[in-house]
C-alpha cells in the first residue's frame, strides 16, 4: 500500500460518509453543505487517479455551480428547515433496503470484476489539459457540438420558464 | 518536491496547515474560555437591536438566472481550458476553431437572448 | 496532415438545418417587430423542419454516409437507412404537432394565462428534435447519451410552459425527477461497459463483449450489469413499465400537443436509441436482455391495458395506452438472435403505423378539447352529432390503435409484431400480447360507440383559430388510411432500414 493509495482510500471514506450525511440530514441547507465536501472529495480522489482536468471541472462545476444552485433553489422556495411530515412518504425502510441491495451487487460485482487490475500511477500520462483537448478534437467533436445545443436549450428554457411576464 | 504527485501534496499540506492552524486557535479558545449561557446571548445579532420575525425572506426569482448563466458559462470555460492548450498545435488548424466558435456561437446565441429578454438587467 | 476528424455535411444535414431553424427562430423574435413575428414564426419553423424533411429524403436515396469518425475504425454518425428511417418519422411527426400546437401560442408582447410564448416553443421543440435525429444516427455510447439529454431537456420545458398553468409544472417536474435519475443510472450502466470492454464506440464494443461473454466470471456479470443499467435510461423514454410513472401524468398536465409530441417522437427516438444498442452494440449478450426485454413488454402491456380500462379522461387513457403500446413494439426485440433482423422489421413498422394512429389521436383531443375544456370520456357522448368528422377521424384512430377494421392499417401492424414474435420462439410473448389485443378492445371500442351514441346536441361550427389542427389530423387520417390499403411501402422501407 504506497502514500497515494492511503491518501486515496481516506478520501473515498470522507466521500462516502459525507454522501450518507446528506440523505439522512434533516435540514436541506446542512445536505448541501455536506454535498460540498463529498463532492471535494471525490476532486481530491480525482487528482490522485492523476485525472487532474476532470478534478478542477469538478470542483468548479458541481461545486462552484450545481451546489450553487441547490442553495439558491433553497433561498428562493419555501425550503423546510427540519423534518416536515407531508414530505414523508414513509418509504424510508424500503428505499434503504432497495439502495443498500444495489450498492451491495454492484460493489460486489465490480470488487470481484477489477481486483486484480493495478494500473502505476508514476509512470502514468497526468490528464491534464492537453490530454484531454487532444482527445476531444480529435475523437469527440459530434458530442461536444451536441452539447453546445443541449446548453442553449438549458439557457433558454431557464429564462422562460422563470419570467414572470414573457 | 517536484512533479505531479509532489506539487499537490505541498498543495494539501498547505491545505492542512491552513485547515489546522484555525482549528487549533479556535479550539484552545473553546477550551480557555468560560461558558455562561443566558438567553440573551443566544439571540441573533442584530446590531444591538432585538430581532423581530422569522429568519427567512423569500428573495426573488430573477437572481436565480444569474446563478443559471454561471453554470451554462462555467461549463463553456471547462471546454475552453482544453481547447486553448492545444488549437495552435500541429495538426488541428482551422478546423479546431471553426468548431469552438461554433460552440461559442449557440452560446453567445443564449447571452443575446438573455440580454434581449432583460434578464441582465440588475432590479 | 491533420489530426481532427472529417465531417461530411451532407450527411449532418438534417440535424445542422433543424438546428440552424431554432436559432433562426430565436433570433427571429428578439430582433423583428411584433407585427411581422406574428407571421413569421411558425412558418420558419415548419419551412425548416419541410428542409430536413428533404434532406432526409436525399440521403435515404444514396448511399449510407459516415461521418466523425475515430482512428480505430468506427464513427460517431451514420447516416444509413436505419436512421433516415427514424429521421424521416420523427420530422414527419414534427410537422403534424407543429399544425396541431398553433392555436397553443400567442405571439403577443404579454403572453396571457393559458397560452404559449411562440418563439421559445418552437425553438425548444426544434432543438428537441434535432436531439432525436441525432440519436437516430448516432453509434457511440456518448453520442447517444448526450443526444438523448438533449431531446429530454427541452421536453421538459416544453411540459411546464404554459402560462399560470400549476399542472403543468407539476408535471414537469414529475417528468423531470423521473429522467434524471434513469440518465444516472444509464451513465453508470456506460461507465461499467466501458470498463469492461475499454470503448465507447458500439462495434468495438460488440467485438469485446463477445469476448467477456466466452469466459463467464465476474468481469462477464459486470458487463452484463451494464448492459442492463443502460437500458434503463432508454425503458424510461418509452415509457415501459418500471419505468412508465410519469407518462400519464405528464401527458395530462402538459398542453396536448406536447402530449401528442412526447408519445410518438420521443417514442421514436428511445426506439431508435434502444434497437442501435441492443443490436449493434450489445449483440453478444442478447441472451442476457432477450428475455429481460421480453419480460417488460409483456409487463408493459399488460399493466398498460388494465389500468387503461379505469381511466377517466381521454388524455390519461391515451397516456396508459402509449404504455401498452411500448409493449407491443418491444415485443420482437426479444426474440432469438437468429430472428433478430425480423424483429427490429417489425418494430420499425409499427413505429411507423403507431406514429400515424396516434398523433391523429391526440389531434383529435385537441379538437375535442376546444368543445369540452375538460376532456371527460363522458364527455364524448353523442359526439358524432356536435362535431361529426372529428367524431368519425377519432373512430378511425380509435380502432386503428385497438387493431380493427376500419383502422386496417393497425391491424396490419399488430400482425406484423404478432408473426415476428412466433417466428422468432417467443410464442409465449405473441399469446400474452394477443390476450392483451383483447382487453385494449374493451376499452378503445367503449370510446368509439360512446361517440356515436345519439345526441340532441346541435352540430357546432369549427372555429377559424383550429384550421391548423384539422389540417393536422387530416394529414394523420390520411396516412393512416393509405398504410390500411396500400402498407407495402412502409413495411418495404422498414426491411430495408433493418439491414445494417
Amino acid at each position: 500500500m504506497t502514500l497515494a493509495d492511503d491518501v486515496f482510500g481516506l478520501l473515498g471514506v470522507v466521500c462516502l460518509a459525507a454522501a450518507v450525511l446528506v440523505v439522512t440530514s434533516r435540514h436541506v441547507i446542512h445536505a448541501a453543505l455536506w454535498l460540498v465536501v463529498c463532492f471535494g472529495a471525490l476532486a481530491g480522489c480525482y487528482l490522485v487517479l492523476t485525472a487532474e482536468l476532470v478534478a478542477w471541472v469538478q470542483v468548479l462545476i458541481y461545486i462552484g455551480a450545481v451546489v450553487v444552485l441547490m442553495l439558491f433553489g433553497a433561498m428562493l422556495t419555501r425550503a423546510p428547515v427540519g423534518a416536515v411530515q407531508e414530505l414523508d412518504s414513509g418509504n424510508r425502510p424500503v428505499a434503504a433496503v432497495a439502495g443498500v441491495a444495489t450498492a451491495g451487487v454492484l460493489g460486489t460485482l465490480v470488487v470481484a470484476a477489477f481486483r486484480g487490475a493495478y494500473v502505476d500511477i508514476h509512470h502514468t500520462q497526468i490528464g491534464d489539459g492537453k490530454v484531454i483537448g487532444t482527445s476531444l478534437f480529435r475523437f469527440f467533436v459530434l458530442p461536444f457540438e451536441v452539447a453546445s445545443v443541449l446548453l442553449l436549450a438549458a439557457l433558454v428554457g431557464a429564462i422562460v420558464l422563470t419570467k414572470r411576464e414573457v | 518536491m517536484h512533479g505531479y504527485f509532489g506539487g499537490y501534496a505541498l498543495v494539501g499540506l498547505l491545505g492542512l496547515v491552513g485547515v489546522g492552524f484555525v482549528a487549533v486557535g479556535l479550539g484552545a479558545n473553546r477550551l480557555l474560555r468560560p461558558w455562561r449561557v443566558t438567553p440573551e446571548k443566544l439571540l441573533t445579532y442584530e446590531s444591538g437591536v432585538d430581532p423581530v420575525g422569522e429568519d427567512w425572506s423569500q428573495s426573488h426569482v430573477r437572481y436565480y438566472v444569474y446563478a443559471f448563466l454561471y453554470v451554462v458559462f462555467a461549463v463553456d470555460a471547462v471546454f475552453l481550458f482544453p481547447w486553448a492548450t492545444v488549437f495552435a498545435l500541429a495538426g488541428f488548424g482551422a478546423i479546431s476553431l471553426g468548431e469552438m466558435f461554433v460552440f461559442l456561437g449557440f452560446l453567445a446565441v443564449g447571452l443575446v437572448y438573455a440580454w434581449k429578454k432583460g434578464v441582465l438587467t440588475w432590479v | 496532415m491533420s489530426l481532427t476528424q472529417s465531417i461530411d455535411y451532407a450527411a449532418i444535414s438534417p440535424p445542422l438545418v433543424v438546428v440552424v431553424t431554432a436559432v433562426a427562430v430565436l433570433l427571429a423574435d428578439l430582433f423583428v417587430s411584433a407585427e411581422v413575428r406574428r407571421r413569421l414564426l411558425a412558418p420558419l419553423a415548419l419551412a425548416g423542419t419541410l428542409g430536413a424533411l428533404g434532406a432526409t429524403a436525399w440521403l435515404a436515396t444514396g448511399p449510407a454516409r459516415s461521418t466523425f469518425c475515430l482512428a480505430g475504425g468506427g464513427c460517431s454518425y451514420v447516416a444509413d437507412g436505419f436512421a433516415t428511417y427514424f429521421q424521416t418519422i420523427v420530422l414527419a411527426a414534427l410537422v403534424v404537432v407543429l399544425l396541431l400546437s398553433y392555436p397553443l401560442f400567442d405571439e403577443r408582447e404579454r403572453v396571457p394565462p393559458g397560452q404559449v410564448p411562440a418563439a421559445e416553443f418552437l425553438a425548444l421543440m426544434l432543438m428537441s428534435v434535432s436531439g432525436m435525429l441525432v440519436v437516430a444516427a448516432g453509434r457511440d455510447l456518448l453520442t447517444l447519451l448526450i443526444g438523448l439529454e438533449v431531446v429530454s431537456l427541452p421536453a421538459f420545458v416544453l411540459v411546464g410552459l404554459r402560462r399560470g398553468d400549476p399542472r403543468g409544472v407539476e408535471a414537469a417536474l414529475k417528468f423531470f425527477v423521473f429522467s434524471v435519475v434513469s440518465t444516472a443510472l444509464t451513465i453508470y450502466g456506460i461507465a461499467l461497459v466501458y470498463g469492461t470492454t475499454g470503448s465507447i464506440e458500439l462495434h468495438h464494443i460488440a467485438h469485446a463483449l463477445s469476448t467477456r461473454h466466452a469466459h463467464s466470471g465476474a468481469m462477464s456479470a459486470t458487463a452484463a450489469a451494464g448492459v442492463v443499467l443502460v437500458l434503463v435510461g432508454f425503458g424510461f423514454k418509452i415509457a415501459a413499465v418500471p419505468f412508465h410513472f410519469w407518462a400519464p401524468d405528464t401527458y395530462q398536465g402538459a398542453p396536448v400537443p406536447v402530449a401528442a409530441f412526447l408519445s410518438v417522437a420521443s417514442k421514436a427516438a428511445g426506439f431508435a436509441g434502444l434497437i442501435v444498442l441492443l443490436v449493434v452494440g450489445f449483440r453478444p449478450y442478447a441472451d442476457v436482455w432477450g428475455p429481460a426485454v421480453g419480460v417488460l413488454a409483456a409487463v408493459s402491456m399488460t399493466v398498460g391495458n388494465l389500468v387503461a380500462l379505469r381511466q377517466r379522461n381521454v388524455v390519461r387513457l391515451l397516456a396508459w395506452s402509449t404504455v401498452a403500446h411500448a409493449g407491443y413494439l418491444l415485443m420482437p426485440l426479444a426474440v432469438a438472435s437468429s430472428q433478430l433482423r425480423e424483429g427490429v422489421r417489425a418494430t420499425l413498422a409499427y413505429l411507423g403505423i403507431y406514429a400515424a394512429m396516434n398523433l391523429g389521436a391526440f389531434g383529435c383531443a385537441v379538437l375535442v378539447r376546444r368543445l369540452h375544456p375538460r376532456l371527460a370520456i363522458e364527455d364524448l357522448r353523442g359526439l358524432v352529432t356536435r362535431a361529426p368528422l372529428t367524431a368519425v377521424a377519432f373512430g378511425l384512430f380509435l380502432t386503428a390503435l385497438a387493431g380493427l377494421p376500419p383502422g386496417v392499417a393497425g391491424l396490419f401492424a399488430k400482425v406484423v409484431v404478432f408473426r415476428a414474435a412466433v417466428h422468432g420462439h417467443v410464442t409465449w410473448l405473441a399469446v400474452v400480447a394477443a390476450v392483451n389485443t383483447v382487453i385494449g378492445l374493451a376499452y378503445y371500442l367503449r370510446v368509439a360507440a360512446l361517440m356515436f351514441v345519439p345526441a340532441d346536441d346541435a352540430p357546432v361550427a369549427p372555429s377559424s383559430r383550429t384550421w391548423s389542427v384539422s389540417a393536422g389530423v387530416a394529414i394523420a387520417a390520411a396516412v393512416t388510411v393509405v398504410l390500411s390499403v396500400y402498407p407495402q411501402p412502409l413495411l418495404h422501407l422498414a426491411s430495408t432500414a433493418a439491414q445494417r
